[in-house]
């Protein structure tokens, strides 16, 4: 299925929940906010289901300051 | 000294009465008073903000001067005092809260009544708690993510995730040693930063 990362397209399996698709993209264990079709997704939902077409915005934060 | 109000009518002649009146009893909390938060705090007392809670653990240092609001006679100071004394040279008018300790989740409801806090951190995962306390508390928050090294200043930015979290900066360039960290790149996003918070204040909501 198609789910839209931070404006691009990108193809995964379907029945994919949020920390497997942050694993697939090595971000599990990193800083990170999530946000999915204008939403803040908390790390206790992360076990949330993703469909077709599903619009994310991630960011890793990064040290400086 | 002139008195409060004759100060504030001549110090704050250029800006509008709307601003003035609409964030006058407002508070903003201010998480880490270093490159962006010293900087933050500037521009926002020069914009007429009058309360501020301010919190850091660290002291000032020769390595801050590059790009912290503070000066050589600072060093050693802690940065809540230091950055206290700077902001009323401004105006000596304003309040200012200090916590002069370490910040995680188990104290950052020092920042519970105040109306946006603004995440100023060096770490990457104080950052991330910080944001996460905003968001569970229903409360809005800038955060300041991505403005080392000498790269396009046009390249930072402002980004409104969700209906609490506001993200100014590249969003990607972290701070290490082949980077660095400048004054400019530094004080563009610390006054992205202030800018959203200025508007939040004011109920514009819209980056």
């Amino acid at each position: 299925m198609n789910i839209i990362i931070n404006g691009e397209n990108k193809n995964f399996k379907e029945k994919l929940i949020i920390l497997e698709l942050l694993k697939e993209l090595g971000l599990s264990d990193k800083p990170v906010v999530v946000e999915l079709n204008k939403k803040i997704i908390t790390k206790d939902n992360y076990n949330k289901e993703l469909f077709p077409n599903d619009k994310l915005e991630i960011v890793t934060f990064v040290g400086g300051g | 000294m002139l008195n409060e109000e004759v100060f504030i009518s001549e110090a704050f002649k250029r800006l509008p009465k709307e601003l003035i009146n609409k964030t006058k009893n407002k508070t903003v909390g201010i998480a880490g008073v270093g490159g962006l938060g010293s900087n933050i705090a500037v521009a926002l007392i020069r914009t007429g903000i009058n309360n501020l809670i301010i919190a850091d653990f660290d002291k000032v240092e020769y390595s801050n001067l590059n790009r912290q609001y503070y000066f050589y006679k600072h060093i050693g100071m802690s940065k809540v005092d230091a950055l206290e004394e700077q902001l009323k040279n401004i105006n000596p008018y304003i309040n200012i809260e200090k916590y002069n300790h370490y910040l995680d989740k188990n104290n950052f409801d020092i920042f519970k009544d105040c109306d946006v806090i603004v995440e100023a951190f060096d770490k990457a995962k104080n950052k991330e708690e910080i944001v996460d306390y905003a968001i569970r508390n229903k409360k809005y928050i800038v955060s300041g993510v991505g403005m080392a090294g000498d790269f396009s200043a046009n390249i930072i930015q402002t980004k409104k995730l969700g209906k609490y979290l506001y993200i100014s900066g590249d969003f990607k360039h972290e701070a290490n040693d082949k980077n660095g960290l400048l004054a400019s790149r530094v004080a563009i996003t610390a006054n992205h930063q202030a800018n959203m918070v200025i508007r939040l204040l004011q109920d514009k909501y819209e980056v």
